[in-house]
């Protein structure tokens, strides 16, 4: 409140002035397509600003009904003097009736009693019916990277002119070691409803440069104009480094996208899949290096600073070497001090800063090497040369940092630390020793000690194994199910091994024609699945034929069971050797009977 | 002696590995060290792997100045138990020696939140755990197909997805990121696969870097600081797996290095 005070006082106290009056005028869009609303504006500076006069312009329908205001007001003060500026923004809807270009005169705006004019501003108007398939480049296939033709004022761009593709080099004769810029361009066409880009979730592939070290710049976008179309272009950079000589070749620039027009409550898509033609850089040898090449090619300026005018005996300072320039900042390694008497240099500490302006990179390398100075007196910091390849001049450069001279002191305080070196410094490192405590001790027992490869076939085993196993269970409870649930399957499968186990039993029998009968009619009911009571020779006669079981074999059933019919109802009694046989045919009658099912299972 | 190690084992003297490893310890202890790292590393030639092993080796090699090998061993050892703290400060006190102090190359750092388990994780403990869910997950679905009983399904699911997780882990323990230590005292590292090419960067002896693609004696490494370029296979040893033998001539002297910094023979008195 009390500064809000102040400030009204001071304005109070100050002579006032009123800035120049100001007006301009400017559009939302510079293209607009015809019947579709667009806003421009008029903005004017000065204290008391009137209604600006609106003219009637051809192909224009304009309301001239201001649809938005705002205004600010900007007071500075300078000593004694104070300036106010007010701007005022006045906003108005337009609608072009007819495609084209179509220029607004300048407008009067009456401002603190004078007519100022705004300048006059051209727009481009296209037609909305939407944007033309393209007739030479039929869909997916667009060989042409860019639109050919120039269009005139008002014609319809088609889908060759919404987005095509460039690819450059900055130079295409270069030596090894050089950077040259290879710059992607990405035209779009900047038009109301027009859509480019790439599809969802695709990564974005640079070419092939085989042969070249990269580095990737960030994309950079922009709008330029191109055949009278504005266009938004979005432009990859790499900077690729020769590693060898010849001619290399950058591969062509493949990009595939989609465009999306909306034109009312239509949408048109078309997709594009453009290429770029390959480049050839011809990559020249470095001459001959001399020993001191430091392996960077480009132009380069070197600087070395000591930043403290005095040292401390035993006290490291910082020494810094600074290169900077253009070319592979990648190639620089540490700059190689030259010997340095009485002094202790650490491995530097590396920084560097790298720049791209205008499609050249260049960088600022810093290495910072701890000086210690060993002795008092004065130290001497011999010029450094830094010798590199200048491929504008085709020829190896020198620079060199100035010698720099510095006074040594005795610490005078003895708390300083002091770092005691021998004066052959810590070159050899080999001669530290380390205290024997100074690591964990080995371990003396380690439990299992076993190739892998026998622990390899244990986790086979133990992994293999459990699905086997599961395979194996599954089988058995199918079929455990199937006992419990199918009886018929349940009797045939048992049959033999009940029939038998009651064979064994006939022998035994105080009626072995009546118990062998039953063995082998239940024996067939069981294989068939029919009630065992009342069946006769007769019964398992049909059965046969209708199961077409082998005659021969159904004669042998029919003979053992008409035998035991005799025995049983016309009192021909059977004697020990006939109730074994007739027992030996039924086993063998089973098994044959057996082996046939099986076999027609199996068929 | 493979052979005799190997008949030893079928044969049931499961010890042939923990006698040699004793002997190994008893030269170690006695400060032969060269006998010491001769013996292990024929224990892991014999592909037994064992962080006790390498931890061993690991200090073998420190104290006779070999800082990459010593390294590396040390990586081995943590790689198999990332608990084992003894290899941990070890490795540390190591590359306290090293010329560039040059930290590993680590996971990102949501990749280590992530999969917190599967880092922490011992490799035997990661492959107990698989093979137990495994065997979990079986035995719930015969469970289920003998009786079906009330959480039957809920166990195999259960057991099945974390089987796959932890089974996903031990093979990734088993496939690690290749890991390489500098096995020289200065390891040139350049543009590309030439002695000719520039040299980019310079490792030092222990310093260690990914590994991402090698070919015809050379290595594509790149270093947690995010340098990268190609070095002679000879002047680096890998981490493994495979636990590659150092050749007889880096046994004898590490590369260019004939007396490597760091660590000294003083350990010895």
């Amino acid at each position: 409140m009390r500064s809000a005070l102040f400030i009204a006082a001071l304005m109070l106290a100050a002579p006032v002035a009123v800035a120049e009056p100001q007006v301009s005028l400017y559009v939302e869009r510079q293209t607009v397509t015809v019947r579709s609303p667009f806003l421009f504006f008029i903005e004017v500076s000065g204290l008391d600003v009137g209604d600006p006069q609106i003219p009637n312009v051809e192909g224009l329908n304009i309301n001239k009904q201001a649809a938005s205001t705002s205004s600010s007001m900007q007071v500075s003060i300078v000593g004694s003097r104070s300036t106010t500026v007010k701007t005022q923004r006045l906003g108005y809807y337009a609608q072009a009736t007819r495609a084209g270009k179509i220029t607004i005169p300048p407008i009067a705006v009456p401002i603190d009693g004078q007519t100022v004019y705004t300048k006059p501003i051209t727009i481009n108007v296209v037609d909305r019916t939407g944007i033309q398939q393209p007739v030479t480049a039929p869909q997916g296939t667009a060989p042409a990277a860019r639109p050919s033709t120039s269009p005139s004022p008002g014609s319809q761009p088609t889908w060759d002119d919404a987005a095509f593709i460039e690819s450059k080099v900055s130079r295409r004769n270069v030596y090894q070691g050089e950077a040259v810029v290879l710059t992607l361009s990405l035209w779009a066409l900047d038009v109301p409803g027009l859509q480019v880009g790439s599809y969802r979730g695709q990564k974005f592939e640079y070419p092939t440069s085989e042969g070249f070290y990269a580095t990737t710049l960030e994309p950079q976008q922009t709008p330029k104009e191109r055949n009278g179309w504005s266009y938004s272009v979005t432009e990859y950079c790499q900077v690729l480094y020769p590693t060898v000589s010849g001619d290399l070749i950058i591969g062509p620039w493949h990009w595939k996208g989609v465009g999306e027009y909306a034109s009312g409550w239509r949408m048109q898509r078309h997709e594009f899949a453009l290429d770029t033609p390959s480049i050839t850089v011809t990559v020249k040898p470095l001459p001959e290096r001399p020993a001191d090449f430091s392996g960077a090619v480009g132009s380069f300026t070197i600087k070395a600073k000591l930043p403290r005018i005095q040292l401390i005996q035993g006290v490291p300072a910082q020494f810094i070497v600074a290169v900077s320039g253009t070319g592979n900042p990648d190639a620089l390694n540490a700059i190689a001090l030259p010997k340095i008497a009485n002094a202790q240099i650490s491995d530097p500490e590396k920084d560097m800063k790298p720049k791209v302006a205008g499609g050249v990179v260049s960088f600022d390398k810093m290495f910072a090497y701890a000086i210690t100075p060993l002795a008092a007196g004065t130290l001497e910091i011999p010029a450094i040369n830094f010798c590199y390849f200048d491929p504008d001049a085709g020829a190896y450069k020198r620079e060199s940092t100035r010698p720099i001279s510095v006074p040594v002191v005795l610490s005078a305080e003895e708390n300083v630390q002091r770092i005691v070196v021998a004066p052959e410094g810590l070159a050899e490192r080999g001669g530290v020793d380390v205290i024997g405590e100074d690591i964990h001790p080995i371990v003396t027992s380690a439990r299992g000690l076993r190739p892998t490869h026998a622990s390899r076939a244990t986790a086979a085993a133990v992994v293999g194994m459990p699905p086997f196993a599961y395979c194996g269970l599954m089988l058995i409870m199918r079929r455990r199910r199937r006992f419990e649930q199918d009886t018929g399957y349940a009797r045939d499968h048992l049959a033999r091994s009940k029939g038998r186990k009651r064979l064994r039993g006939v022998a035994q029998s105080g009626e072995p024609s009546e118990e062998l009968y039953r063995a082998v009619a239940g024996y067939i009911a069981d294989k068939f699945n029919i009630p065992e009571g009342g069946m006769t020779s007769g019964d398992v006669a049909r059965l046969f034929a209708e199961h077409e079981v082998d005659n021969d074999l159904a004669e042998g059933f029919g003979r053992i069971l008409k035998a035991c019919e005799r025995a049983r109802y016309a009192g021909a009694n059977l004697s020990a050797n006939e109730v074994t046989a007739l027992i030996e045919a039924a086993v063998v009658a089973m098994d044959r009977l057996d082996h046939q099912v099986k076999r027609r299972r199996v068929g | 002696m493979n052979l005799l190690l190997a008949i030893a084992f079928l044969l049931g003297a499961d010890n042939a590995y923990d006698d040699t490893f004793n002997n190994a310890n008893a030269a170690y202890n006695a400060g032969n060290y060269a006998a010491a790292i001769q013996m292990y590393e024929q224990i892991i030639s014999e592909s037994v792997v064992s962080p006790a092993v390498f931890f061993n080796l690991g200090n073998a090699y420190f104290r006779t100045r070999r800082l990459g090998l010593a390294i590396a061993n040390y990586e081995r050892a943590l790689q198999l138990e990332p608990g084992f703290d003894g290899a941990r400060e070890n490795l540390a006190n190591a590359v306290r020696y090293t010329k560039n102090h040059l930290a590993r190359p680590q996971p990102a750092d949501w990749q280590e939140s992530l999969l917190f388990w599967h880092y922490n994780l011992s490799t035997r403990t990661t492959n107990a755990i698989a093979t137990a869910l495994w065997l979990i997950f079986w035995f719930a679905l015969g469970l289920r197909q003998w009786r079906p009983l009330r959480y039957t399904r809920g166990v195999a699911v259960v057991a099945g997805v974390l089987a796959v997780a932890f089974g996903f882990s031990a093979w990734a323990k088993a496939h690690p990121e290749m890991i390489a230590a500098a096995n020289a005292n200065v390891v040139h590292v350049h543009y590309g696969t030439d002695e000719n090419e520039t040299v980019r960067f310079d490792l030092s002896e222990g310093d260690r870097a990914t590994v991402d693609n090698r070919m015809n004696g050379w290595s594509r490494v790149s270093t947690a600081d995010g340098e990268r370029g190609w070095a002679r296979d000879k002047d680096l040893v890998f981490v493994g797996p495979p636990y590659e033998r150092p050749a007889e001539a880096s046994l004898s002297s590490a590369g260019e290095s004939t007396a490597s910094p760091g660590p000294g023979a003083s350990a010895a008195k």
